[in-house]
């Protein structure tokens, strides 16, 4: 029995709020008037409700607003978003690191034509047609020049 | 000032008029420390806490919606920055595990209590019942004292503390049934003492 004294224990402390409407509320009505150990309960928690009421303090003491008032003065002014954003250190390390890895590979691919164009500069300068493959032109095994000339004398 | 209704104190609050900021404190400061009190049990604690929620909402009156009740978005402020600061003292584990003398904590509260009309003995009574209930609410979970603050002094409905303490409306209710049993055990043998004298 122990569990339905359970059951309506829950129901009545939704009563002492005030959260019981229709046929529920009616229900529980019906069976406090018939009993006691409901209507103990209810007794005791209608106690407990006006000492938690009184014993809760009232308020903060009377000083606190000069307080509230002295950090908003003291406190440095509102930052818009891009100021905010200017001031790396507000930044957290996670923002930071992505943000720098970021900018290094923005970097690097704004400056792949650049170099590319530095590299066939450089070949132009040397008298050398990048079209041409070197490597394949070149016959190794031939007698090299100054052997020749020697033969020769 | 008083004559103004929340929009409009808000709206001045928004200008930085002091006298504006003055009236809301005064009006929502008291709501404000006592759900701070309960959550974080102690006087001093609760009033740097009221501090820090202050100056928080008045640099962020921006982001105050006016579709709801300007109590619902101040407890829910006020909830989340009390559970901050008992996370960062590191104090959680420590206040469920220890009973803390509630005259260190609320001394000065009571005090105040004053007890007029009252014989001496009475008001030694009085006095010792308020300290017992002050410990036996200080032994609920931080969520129940919560609750059973909203209820019994703010007195909101189920719906507006689940809003509040981001939960269902049946979690609410099972929360205050257990925090009145819980309630009723701690004190039973007090009560049934004190009826004896």
């Amino acid at each position: 029995m122990k569990w339905v004294h359970r059951y309506w224990k829950k129901q009545l402390s939704a009563y002492l709020d005030g959260e019981l409407q229709g046929k529920s509320l009616q229900r529980v009505e019906f069976h406090i008037s018939d009993c006691q150990k409901c209507q103990h309960d209810l007794e005791i928690w209608k106690q407990y409700r006006l000492s938690v009421k009184n014993t809760i303090p009232q308020g903060p003491s009377r000083d606190l607003f000069a307080g509230i008032m002295n950090c908003l003065d003291t406190q440095p002014a509102k930052l818009s978003f891009w100021e905010d954003l200017w001031m790396w250190h507000r930044l957290p390390p996670v923002t930071l690191t992505v943000s720098s890895a970021l900018l290094v590979l923005a970097l690097v691919i704004s400056l792949q034509p650049i170099m590319k164009n530095i590299g066939t500069n450089t070949e132009t300068i040397l008298g050398q047609d990048s079209t041409v493959d070197y490597s394949t032109t070149l016959d190794l095994s031939a007698e090299p020049a100054y052997l020749l000339v020697n033969e020769d004398v | 000032m008083a004559g103004l209704d929340d929009r409009q104190l808000l709206e001045r609050c928004r200008l930085r008029d002091r006298a504006a900021m003055e009236e809301f404190y005064h009006r929502y400061s008291d709501t404000v420390y006592r759900l701070a009190w309960s959550i974080l049990r102690n006087n001093d604690d609760a009033e740097e806490a009221v501090q820090d929620i202050f100056v928080k909402v008045y640099n962020s009156l921006d982001q105050f919606q006016s579709r709801s009740k300007i109590t619902t978005w101040l407890y829910t402020v006020t909830r989340n920055q009390c559970l901050d600061f008992y996370r960062s003292r590191d104090r959680y584990r420590s206040h469920y595990v220890s009973n803390m003398d509630p005259i260190d904590s609320t001394g000065d509260r009571m005090d105040n209590f004053t007890g007029a009309g009252l014989t001496p003995d009475q008001e030694h009574s009085e006095r010792e019942i308020r300290l017992k209930i002050i410990e036996a609410i200080k032994q609920l979970p931080t969520e129940y004292r919560e609750a059973v603050y909203l209820k019994e002094i703010e007195t909101l409905s189920y719906e507006e503390i689940a809003e509040i303490q981001g939960c269902r409306m049946g979690t609410v209710k099972s929360r205050l049934f257990r925090a009145r049993e819980m309630l009723q055990d701690l004190l039973r043998d007090f009560y049934e003492e004190f009826k004896e004298r």
